[in-house]
């Protein structure tokens, strides 16, 4: 079932089109890694995919209601911001804000803590913690959102490999559980032993969509990254390594 | 409610009541209380039109100021944002000055708090106007300095071309704010914009929750941007401009109560709405108890109380909470 459909999608600056008329579908069970070079595109469009940036064309979340949007789609941007000195639990109690039941808030909060591992955080001050612990307790924010897609733009920029590891799990998890997950990845290794799909940007324009294998092709990494890499699909999942600039 | 709402509730009827029974007409509790209900005598009189309406629009000054100084802080998550920064304040001030400089104030009572509000509602017309649609708000930053700034500058033209001396005492005076002189009139004028721009700031808790998390993580929580800036620069605009149309200009409540009560809400800004609305009540009641005692025969301005009040307050506090500032 499709949770998330685009089509034709376009986002104008100025008179140069940064998104350029991009079409994608995201169903159940898709976890789909956004990959491509600084500058193609990937945040531009997953902003508009929500309706946070004027377009053209068509995104079936992004044509919705506020409140509906954020009912279909939980989002986490690159910045990571918390602006007080909240908190770990107030900050995740802020994702039932647009689906607030008092007799599901409390499960649902927990129940993102206990994924993200934070149970033993919650009374902490959310500002105090590290940048990876704030990372985990941001991800928890949206999973109590409890939305049947999640969009998240570098989630594992600036992560040590154990927590970019976990987050990819979870994401994983989430895609295995029948929820739509999009994440913009700069890392190709991780999004290639990760995702079930990868939508490859360039200059506004989707090049490629498929399996890591089909996307990931010697003639994509020349054209697009400008590099020659190692890449094999081994018994414990893909291997990715860049080996020199062309 | 929060822990320490009961608390502030306590401590503001207290000030409440200390506002009611200190001034010149030294008289006991129970007699002024007695005068203040029945209305018979010279003491009724002092309690009723001078007193009460003096004590209520300290309430009315404190709860608009400290109100909307943690909207503004929730609302451009900065922990130094006031009410003043939008502009409002400048120019209802803008306002009173012209009807004072032109003698428009002295044609009727209601001439000068009707100036200052309709200033400042030209204020929030040009502060939307320049901000633009999209509800971000580093625009409504910069739309704010530049009315404040243009409000200032035509203050001190107003000044600068002041008829006479007289004029001009009148109305340095009058910027330094005060709630002395006033009647149940001013009361009645600043009460209904009061309740409206309470009311409108008190709904946005929870679109301030959401926006500790930044204007795009908001956005994507169902928070209409656009709809939330109109509603706090018109609830602010509202309450702000009231209680400066009828009290002057008085500094500091809205930045200071609200840091001071951030750490007891747990940083919650929805929480530290309410709080700060007591506190704010709270500490202009205090200032004005002050400024009666420490100069009972004279004219000590409230506002000027406030900023010496304030301002150190504010330094303790910096220096206290730099770590975490950094």
């Amino acid at each position: 079932m499709s949770l998330l459909s685009i089509n034709g999608l376009s986002v104008l600056r100025g008179e140069c089109p940064v998104v350029d008329h991009v079409s994608l579908d995201v169903a159940e069970g898709d976890f789909i890694g956004l990959i491509g070079p600084n500058g193609a595109g990937k945040t531009t469009l997953m902003r508009a995919t929500l309706g946070l940036l004027p377009h053209t064309g068509r995104s079936s979340v992004s044509s919705l209601a506020p409140r509906e949007r954020a009912k279909r789609a939980a989002w986490m941007p690159q910045h990571r911001e918390i602006a007080w000195a909240m908190s770990v639990r107030d900050v995740v109690a802020l994702g039932r804000l647009s689906k607030h039941q008092a007799d599901q808030d409390d499960a649902a909060i927990e129940t993102a803590m206990i994924r993200m591992g934070l149970q033993h955080f919650a009374h902490r001050v959310a500002t105090q913690l590290s940048g990876g612990e704030q990372a985990r307790v941001l991800i928890a924010r949206a999973l109590a959102q409890q939305t049947p897609l999640l969009l998240a733009d570098e989630p594992t920029a600036s992560l040590d490999p154990e927590s970019q590891l976990a987050t990819m799990d979870v994401f994983r998890g989430l895609a295995q559980e029948g929820h739509g997950v999009i994440a913009s990845i700069h890392d190709l290794g991780l999004a290639a032993r990760s995702c079930t799909k990868l939508a490859l940007m360039h200059q506004g324009k989707l090049l490629a969509f498929g399996t890591p294998t089909e996307v990931l092709t010697k003639e994509n990494l020349r054209n697009v990254f400008r590099i020659d890499a190692y890449y094999e699909m081994t018994a414990h999942g893909a291997i990715f390594q860049p080996l020199s600039v062309i | 409610m929060n822990k320490i709402s009961p608390i502030l509730i306590a401590v503001l009827i207290l000030c409440f009541a200390g506002s009611l029974m200190i001034g010149q007409a030294d008289a006991p509790v129970g007699q002024s209380l007695r005068a203040l209900i029945t209305g018979d005598g010279p003491l009724a009189r002092v309690m009723q039109d001078i007193r009460l309406p003096r004590a209520l629009l300290g309430v009315m000054v404190g709860v608009s100021l400290g109100l909307s100084g943690a909207a503004m802080q929730g609302y451009l998550r900065n922990p130094l944002a006031e009410p003043g920064i939008i502009g409002i304040s400048g120019a209802a001030s803008l306002g009173a000055v012209v009807s004072l400089q032109t003698g428009f104030a002295t044609l009727f009572w209601l001439a000068l708090p009707a100036s200052a509000l309709s200033a400042a509602l030209v204020a929030v017309l040009l502060i939307l106007t320049l901000a633009g649609p999209r509800g971000g708000s580093l625009t409504l930053i910069l739309a704010g300095i530049a009315v404040s700034a243009l409000a200032g500058a035509l203050t001190s033209l107003a000044l600068n071309l002041s008829p006479n001396p007289y004029a001009t005492y009148e109305i340095v005076f009058w910027i330094m704010g005060s709630l002395a002189d006033r009647s149940m009139d001013h009361v009645w004028v600043a009460l209904p914009f009061c309740l409206i721009g309470w009311a409108m700031i008190a709904s946005l808790g929870p679109a301030l929750n959401a926006l500790s998390l930044g204007e795009d993580t908001a956005a994507s929580m169902g928070i209409n941007l656009a709809r939330t800036r109109m509603i706090l620069v018109i609830g602010v605009a509202a309450s702000v401009g009231a209680v400066t149309a009828v009290s002057g200009s008085i500094g500091f409540v809205g930045l200071i109560v609200p840091h001071i009560l951030r750490n007891f809400v747990l940083a919650r800004p929805s929480s530290l709405l309410y709080a700060s609305a007591l506190g704010g009540g709270i500490m202009v009641l205090a200032a004005d108890i002050a400024v009666r005692l420490i100069l009972p025969s004279g004219d000590l301005k409230l506002g000027v109380v406030m900023a010496l009040i304030g301002a150190p307050l504010f330094l303790h506090l910096i220096y206290k909470t730099r770590g975490g500032l950094e």
